[in-house]
Formats: C-alpha cells, structure tokens, sequence
C-alpha cells in the first residue's frame, strides 16, 4: 500500500504520476502525414518575395525612364500646402484630446494579452 | 548525442526536416495527448485529434515560436487554443462541463483499494479550472506564472485554483492518511 498523501510533495509526485506515459502507437506518423506541403506553409513568405521584387522592378522602371531625385521633390512640392493644413488641425487641442481618447480606447480593446497569447 | 528542442526546430525551418518534426512529435506526444484527454475528460479520440492538429498548426506556425517559453508550453497553449476553440463551436462531442461542480465525496479507503485509483477518481471530482491548474503545475512542471500567461488569467486566480484543488484531493483522500 502506498503511503498518505500527508505532504504538499508527496500530493505533487501522485498528482504527477497518475498521467502515464503514452505510448505513440502510430500517432506521430500520422501527424507527419498531416503535414500540410511545404509551399502552402511558405506562402507568406512568397508573398513578401513578390511585393520586394515588384518594388524593385518599378524603381528600376522609373530609373530606366530617367527620373532623378530632383524631379521626385519637384513632384512632392504640390503636397507640401495641405500637409501644413493637416498638421495646422493639431494645434487645436480638443482634437488632440480626442485623438488621445481614441487612441488610448483602440490600445486598451487590442492590447497584447499573454506572452503565450502572443505566440499564435 | 541527442539534439536539443532548438537543434531540431532549426532544422525545420533552415531545411524543412520532416524527421526533425518527427522527432519533437515523438517527444511532446504523451504531454499533449495527456493534457488533451484532461481537458476532454477521458475523451481519448477526440484528444488525439486535437492533439494532431496541434501538432499540424505547430509545424505551420514554428516561425512564430520565439523560444520565450519552453516548446512544451508553448505547444500546450496550442492545444488548449484547439480545445477552446472546439468547445465554442459547441461541437457535441467536446465536454461542456469546464465548471461542473464537485460531487460527493468518494468513500473510504476499501481494504485493498490502490491510492492511485482513488486519486484518480478524486481528481476527476475536482472542477475543470482545479484539475487544469493541477495538472499543469505538477505533470507538466510549468510555474505559476507560466501557467497565468498560459492561460491568460491572473497569477492570484491560478494560485487559488491550485491551493483549492490540493485542499479538495487532501480531503478527498482523507481516508488514507490518519492525521487528518
């Protein structure tokens, strides 16, 4: 007979021992059969080789084409009047408060929950 | 010599070694097949096909795995993303019963009877959250912590499911240990 679980370690080694080992019994091989291709699991990856290569071709389009660093800050300088108006909008400090609410309402709903949670 | 966690996940990801897996599949089975059949409450099937697509979200996620956490919990908080998921689903065939209340007490120590069958059938009267907090405390060997980041609750809620579950299995047992 075994003796009394009369101690917090001697709980624990029962607690412990009472899940057997299981034996795989042919489980792992069908998991390894399970295994989705490996082209489906590297699709994100492809995705991002695509994007990085289609940046580059068009840079080396616009390149071919002739275009120069001056002419890119000539095209922006249009841009540049209603940035000033965007940013002129923030001095109003209810508008930065408001923002400030939202912006603190929207980290609070989708903050990062558990280190594990984080891992999926 | 035998390779490492970290040995064999690298080598699924630098070359996609399918053994490699294999092999941290032979090693963490019996964990989270173990785990699965708590949370299922015996339901052996149905674990193992938890416990497979555990695996198979593992292998397509093994990018993510940061190596915070040992690959053991971070497998079994897969798992138990499966098992959660599966019972929001209301699938019929996954227990509801996640916070059924305790029965009776069980009787005496019978002449003969073995402490392990009566600590089995103690810890099946827990509830769900004490049989889960104890299982993962004591036969998966995570921390406290561990167990609160796991599972996303607070570190005192995890604390109170562990010290209720061992005073509930203390009493239930009572009858094999005289000073109590």
């Amino acid at each position: 007979m075994n003796p009394p679980p009369n101690d917090d370690a001697r709980l624990a080694a029962l607690v412990r021992q009472s899940a057997p080992e299981l034996a795989d019994d042919g489980f792992s091989a069908r998991v390894l059969t399970a295994l989705p291709a490996r082209e489906a699991v590297r699709r994100p990856r492809l995705r991002f080789v695509f994007c990085a290569a289609g940046a580059a071709a068009g840079i080396g389009f616009a390149y071919w084409q002739g275009a120069s660093w001056s002419a890119l800050t000539d095209g922006l300088t249009p841009l540049l009047a209603p940035t000033a108006r965007l940013v002129a909008v923030f001095a109003d400090p209810g508008i930065v408060l408001a923002l400030t609410v939202t912006a603190a309402s929207l980290l609070f709903v989708y903050r990062p929950r558990t280190r594990a949670t984080r891992l999926f | 010599m035998t390779p490492s966690d970290s040995e064999l996940i690298a080598r699924v990801l630098v070359s996609d070694d399918r053994a490699a897996f294999g092999e941290l599949v032979l090693r963490h089975q019996s964990a989270v097949r173990n785990f699965l059949r708590h949370l299922t409450r015996g339901d052996a099937a149905l674990a193992d096909d938890l416990a497979q697509e555990t695996f198979v979200q593992a292998y397509r996620g093994l990018g993510r795995f940061r190596g915070e956490a040992s690959f053991l919990t971070w497998l079994l908080g897969i798992a138990h993303n499966h098992w959660r998921n599966a019972r929001r689903r209301r699938d019929p065939q996954v227990s509801l019963a996640d916070h059924a209340a305790p029965e009776p007490s069980i009787p005496a120590a019978a002449p003969g009877s073995d402490l392990r069958q009566d600590l089995a059938a103690a810890l099946q009267q827990l509830s769900a959250d004490e049989q889960l907090t104890l299982h993962l405390c004591y036969q998966q060997g995570l921390t406290h912590n561990e167990i609160a980041a796991h599972l996303d609750w607070p570190l005192g809620t995890v604390k109170t499911h562990i010290a209720r579950g061992k005073e509930a299995l203390r009493h239930l047992l009572a009858a094999w240990d005289p000073q109590t």
